[in-house]
């Protein structure tokens, strides 16, 4: 009995150390395909790492790997999914505009307000002002132990409740622009928006690889989309798009 | 059978006949049909003209028919010039009939003519060939009588502010139609261009003016029209189609009057007289050689930059604006020169409309600039060169130089491990000066692996937890309000106590002089309630002489007070069964009430 339990905590170990292990190996294993100029090898080695874990480095160079093979929808995807992990990467932020220059020029670019606001991702905005929004609350409970106490923290207390007011309020501005935010791309060359979820619908238009688009509802394997600069909308099967996640 | 009328005998044979020789009867009508058919026969194939209508008046159209007959399908052959004639193909037909057991094929062509000017017109004998073989068709006059004076109507005229115009120059041009009565039909007026490209035009009344004493109704076709070519060109004429309604002459019901939709209805179409133009290059003498073909009345804004604080790679949007009036088309946004410290991307711009042909606006060029390296960097963007017709030189419009604060970024301070070479797809436009192809770093290092896990802002417990704060302030908030609340009514009930004590103390004096024994001891009783409820807290009414004993005299409540204060429960007690009466006796127990509260309130103020 006491074998059997110390046999299973060894496959256990050892499971959860070939788990830690292996992504990096697929990752080196694609790196040096990349490096050779093999970018579906690449992408193939990059596969093996389950989807449910991924990293700003891994999103970057499958996005690199899409370049090569000239697929700008996967890689624009791929590029911006490494923003959103890493949004202070200059070299994510660089080979993103690349991409975005090549597809739709500056028309694509965030404006300025959401390029300053997307130098932290939703969820440093959202730990700064609970951070700063709670200790602004612990203030105000000292300033209830006594005249004495009020007295000592009352500066701390204005200064942090306009400080916690001023995050909440920015984090909330960056939540609601990120969801309006475009978040799924036409992954193939001449993609058919359709005007209703289902193939033998009618299309309305069509768009080029890497067109973005802002989505507005979800149904079995399409997604309503909305381009955000003619206001065009239709239903775009999930095979022919990518989705980036709200992050 | 004699009997019987003639008709019904004919029938009765008939029947015998079909009744009772069916054999016969159906070789009968083989026979028949087999001669009907031998006996069809192909007409000879020809080729004739037909005029459905032999005279017409000047300006009415004639109806000219090409007829193939068993030709097979010919192809509408090109009718000659016509002088003072128009003619216009109006589409085909086929025709196929038996008569006299002889099967024709007609291929129709029909043709709509216009005669401009009363007199004949002699439409030629046509010949044209079919499978080698030559057929010729009849010639035949079109009596032209004297038409309808369109003049009595309205005139056209074409109306061009000038008459020497500059290659890629837009000017408005006008046709404007003078008319005393207004067409049923108006259909867009054409014009006839060569060398001018014609842009946005837009139609309107213009106020009726007084010709030659007749006032006229004025209808404006507005079109900008920019020159393409050098050289003597004619614009126009201007033509115009018009359908008039005319009330019949020969009205033989009210359904003929124009008001039911009746009358003569008649094609009128109008034409201006043509105007010379003269177009010329702009001067290649002293030429700037950033010319590309701009020509018209421009000013710049300042240029716009934003960010102006940047990192190595950040981009930086320039946004340059164009007023003016002109051909806004041949205005292109400079480049940064070679060697500028900036990657340029392709930029994008708009153009606002000032007035409804678009020679007047506003255009907005934006572009994205990428610095590519530290330190302030002052760029100054090539001017734009546009040719002014008005004052006849080249005007130069430079842009003001703008400055960007570039920080140094990751990029410069840190090489990465390994280059990839990003290759361009051929179907994907590259930028202008685009970095897509340079070497763009690979990652080598894998980082903290993650899950695309919902935002906190988007999960129910991140925000319970900053929901939580307020809450919990809002809660002791109302806990401090409930006991200040508390506090504020506490001196009220006391006073009230207080006051109680006071009244019953009175009363005692009063029924003690009344003789009322049970409402002086009831006095009594509410007096010491009240005042050990004051002493000692909690409710009047609930102190027996227990009290003494276990809660006052511990406190150190004097002895002969308590005492005192043993002997008024003991007078309370015994008020029920045989209470005291006497005044003297009252008055004994009033005075003794009065002290023992006086001690009690003693007790409470040393507490």
């Amino acid at each position: 009995m006491k074998r059997n339990w110390l046999s299973g905590l060894l496959a256990l170990v050892l499971a959860l150390f070939c788990e830690a292990v292996t992504p990096k190996e697929h990752f080196e294993a694609g790196n040096a395909h990349l490096a050779k100029g093999q970018p579906a090898e690449a992408l193939a080695a990059y596969g093996q790492i389950p989807p449910e874990a991924t990293s700003s480095s891994l999103e970057f160079n499958r996005g690199l790997a899409h370049l090569q093979l000239g697929q700008l929808g996967h890689a624009l995807a791929r590029f911006r999914r490494a923003e959103r992990l890493a949004p202070r990467d200059l070299e994510i932020r660089r080979a993103l505009m690349q991409v975005r220059a090549r597809i739709s020029g500056p028309a694509g670019m965030p404006d300025s307000l959401g390029r300053a606001l997307g130098r932290l991702t939703l969820n440093e905005w959202a730990v700064a002002a609970g951070l700063v929004w709670w200790a602004w609350f612990a203030l105000l409970l000292m300033a209830r132990l006594g005249p004495p106490a009020r007295q000592s923290v009352r500066g701390y207390t204005v200064s942090f409740g306009v400080m916690a007011t001023v995050l909440m309020l920015t984090a909330l501005l960056a939540w609601r622009l990120r969801l309006r935010e475009p978040g799924i791309i036409a992954t193939q060359s001449n993609a058919a928006v359709r005007i209703s979820p289902l193939e033998e619908a009618k299309v309305a238009f069509t768009a080029n690889d890497g067109t973005e688009f802002r989505l507005t509802d979800e149904r079995d394997g399409w997604f309503r989309v909305e381009e955000p600069a003619s206001g065009r909308a239709g239903w775009l099967s999930v095979r022919s798009a990518a989705q980036v996640p709200v992050r | 059978m004699d009997s019987l009328p003639a008709p019904e005998r004919e029938n009765r044979c008939l029947w015998a006949v079909s009744k009772g020789a069916p054999n016969a009867l159906r070789a009968l009508v083989s026979l028949w049909l087999w001669l009907v058919a031998a006996g069809l026969a192909f007409a000879a194939p020809g080729f004739r003209a037909e005029l459905e209508e032999d005279s017409v008046a000047a300006g009415e159209v004639a109806t000219l028919k090409l007829i193939f007959t068993d030709l097979g399908n010919v192809q509408p052959p090109a009718l000659p010039e016509l002088p003072n004639c128009t003619a216009q193909f109006a589409g085909s037909g086929s025709q196929f009939s038996i008569v006299n057991f002889e099967r024709t094929s007609s291929i129709i062509h029909q043709y709509v003519l216009q005669p401009k000017a009363p007199g004949v017109i002699e439409i030629p004998a046509l010949t044209v060939e079919v499978n080698g073989q030559r057929y010729t068709s009849n010639p035949l006059k079109l009596r032209v009588g004297q038409g309808f004076d369109s003049g009595q109507l309205g005139f056209l005229k074409l109306v061009v502010p000038k008459t020497e115009f500059y290659v890629g120059e837009t000017v408005p041009v006008e046709i404007r139609f003078y008319f005393k009565h207004a067409p049923a039909r108006p259909n867009p007026p054409k014009l006839k261009l060569d060398g001018f490209i014609k842009g946005k035009e837009n139609t309107d009344n213009l106020p009726p003016e007084t010709i030659n004493g007749e006032v006229y109704s004025v209808m404006r076709n507005a079109l900008a029209l920019t020159a393409a070519k050098a050289g003597e060109l004619t614009l126009g004429p201007a033509e115009f189609e018009t359908l008039y309604v005319f009330r019949s002459n020969r009205r033989r019901s009210i359904f003929d009057d124009p008001f039911f939709g009746g009358g003569e209805q008649k094609q009128i179409n109008f034409a201006s007289e043509p105007v010379k133009i003269r177009v010329v290059p702009p001067p290649t003498v002293n030429q700037p050689s950033g010319f590309g073909g701009a020509v018209g009345r421009f000013s710049l804004d300042p240029v716009l930059a934003s960010p102006t604080n940047v990192a190595v790679g950040d981009p930086v949007t320039v946004r340059l604006t164009v007023r003016g009036r002109g051909n806004f088309s041949g205005l292109k946004l400079p480049e940064p020169p070679a060697g500028s410290g900036y990657q340029a991307y392709p930029g994008t711009n708009s153009f606002e409309e000032a007035d409804a042909l678009g020679l007047e606006g506003v255009k907005t060029f934006e572009t994205v600039l990428v610095p590519e390296q530290s330190g302030v960097q002052r760029l100054r963007l090539p001017p734009f060169i546009a040719w002014n017709p008005e004052t006849k030189r080249y005007d130069t419009l430079e842009p003001r130089p703008i400055s960007v604060n570039v920080r140094p970024g990751v990029a410069a301070q840190a090489q990465p491990a390994g280059n990839v070479p990003v290759a361009a797809t051929p179907e994907a436009p590259a930028p202008r000066n685009g970095p897509v192809t340079e070497a763009v770093p690979l990652k080598t290092e894998l980082g903290p692996l993650v899950a695309f896990s919902p935002a906190l802002v988007q999960r129910p417990w991140f925000l319970a937890v900053m929901l939580a704060a307020p809450l919990l302030w809002t809660g002791l908030r109302i806990g401090d309000r409930l006991r200040e609340r508390a506090r504020q009514r506490g001196p009220d009930l006391r006073g009230q106590s207080e006051r109680l004590v006071k009244e019953a103390v009175a009363q005692l004096v009063v029924e003690a002089q009344a003789g009322h024994s049970p409402e002086f001891f009831a006095a009594l009783n509410r007096a010491l309630q009240e005042q050990l409820a004051l002493t000692l807290g909690g409710s009047a009414g609930a102190f027996t002489e227990d009290v003494v004993a276990t809660r006052l005299e511990p406190r150190g409540f004097p002895g002969a007070e308590a005492e005192r204060l043993r002997t008024l429960f003991e007078a309370l007690a015994q008020a029920r069964y045989s209470p005291v009466t006497s005044r003297s006796a009252l008055d004994a127990l009033t005075e003794s009430t009065r002290q023992a509260i006086a001690a009690l309130k003693n007790l409470e103020a040393g507490r």
